[in-house]
């Protein structure tokens, strides 16, 4: 990104590369959950649904879960160092605190559950599954919500 | 909110788009190489297509801004970091394109197959772990880290 932050010491730049990198991965994961969880949401084989709610359940275990943890400890290293204050960061936290709760926890568990009654053959009316194609492209909008306050930093 | 904000929250909102979309090409991608039967792998390369708009519409978002507020800050097109990334940039989408180019030969292989039976095939199998094609990828998403690491450090910049 052209000139993320200006005048930033080079001395902890490495930090910011690590939150920018583990932002990345975070939001691919949760897009590829949301995809998948679209796509197993229509009228498909059951061996279809099961495959996609795998691929859903391991982008989830895989790139959200830990994105979300390394998002936040990295971010709160960045804020540390920078003595950060402002509007911005009274928005960033909860949104991203509820975020990874949401996307990390809630949607791990829920994912597996689907993942499981869709390999037993239970999809019809599933309410794990609709409630975890819900739950994707919530977390996804309040990821971009964050990238925005991250970006535009109202009050700093 | 001032004209550098608007310009920097498009900047990584395209690179969020780009980046992003990699990612979730590269997680179907090794999906697909590991299912056998040509239907699943139709599946999993059909979502990526979604992934490829994202890496077009976030590749031409990011180059524009990252140019405008690169004359709007006056670093200028000319700074060689801002040169040596937009290179870098060249570079990625040609070794993506490029690697991106057999995984569409396999998908359209793979919705054939599956139109005609839906058995595993050896030709399918290779095309979807096509070596040439992973490196390519690799390649194209080792540039976009050199893209990052050049935009944090700005070697150069006044």
């Amino acid at each position: 990104m052209l000139v993320a932050v200006l005048g930033r010491p080079s001395s902890w730049n490495w930090l910011l590369l690590a939150h920018m990198a583990a932002a990345f991965f975070l939001v691919g994961g949760v897009l590829v959950v949301t995809l998948a969880g679209l796509a197993a949401s229509r009228s498909r084989p059951t061996s279809e649904i099961a495959l996609l709610r795998r691929v859903a359940y391991r982008a989830n275990l895989i790139l959200v879960l830990p994105g979300f943890i390394a998002v936040v400890a990295l971010g709160q290293g960045l804020v540390a160092k920078e003595d950060s204050k402002g509007t911005w960061l009274d928005v960033a936290y909860p949104v991203t605190y509820l975020s990874a709760l949401l996307g990390g926890v809630v949607l791990t568990l829920l994912q597996r559950r689907a993942m499981r009654q869709a390999e037993a053959g239970q999809v019809d009316g599933s309410r794990s599954g609709r409630l975890a194609t819900a739950l994707g492209p919530l977390v996804l909008a309040a990821l971009f919500v964050i990238i925005w306050v991250m970006a535009t930093k109202p009050g700093a | 909110m001032t004209k550098y904000e608007w310009l920097l929250a498009f900047h990584i909102l395209g690179a969020f788009l780009l980046v992003s979309g990699a990612v979730v090409a590269g997680v179907l991608q090794l999906a697909a190489m590991g299912r056998e039967r040509p239907s699943e792998v139709a599946l999993l390369f059909r979502l990526s297509r979604v992934a490829v708009v994202m890496v077009g519409v976030g590749s031409l978002t990011v180059l524009a801004f990252g140019i405008w507020l690169a004359e709007d800050l006056n670093y200028g097109v000319g700074d060689e970091w801002v040169l040596a990334s937009i290179a870098l940039w060249v570079t990625s989408a040609a070794l993506g394109g490029a690697g991106g180019r057999t995984y569409r030969q396999a998908r359209e292989l793979a919705e054939g197959l599956a139109a005609e039976g839906d058995r595993p095939s050896a030709e399918l199998k290779r095309l979807v772990a096509d070596r040439p094609a992973l490196l390519l990828n690799y390649a194209s998403v080792a540039a976009l880290v050199a893209i990052l690491v050049l935009m944090v450090w700005k070697p150069g910049a006044g």
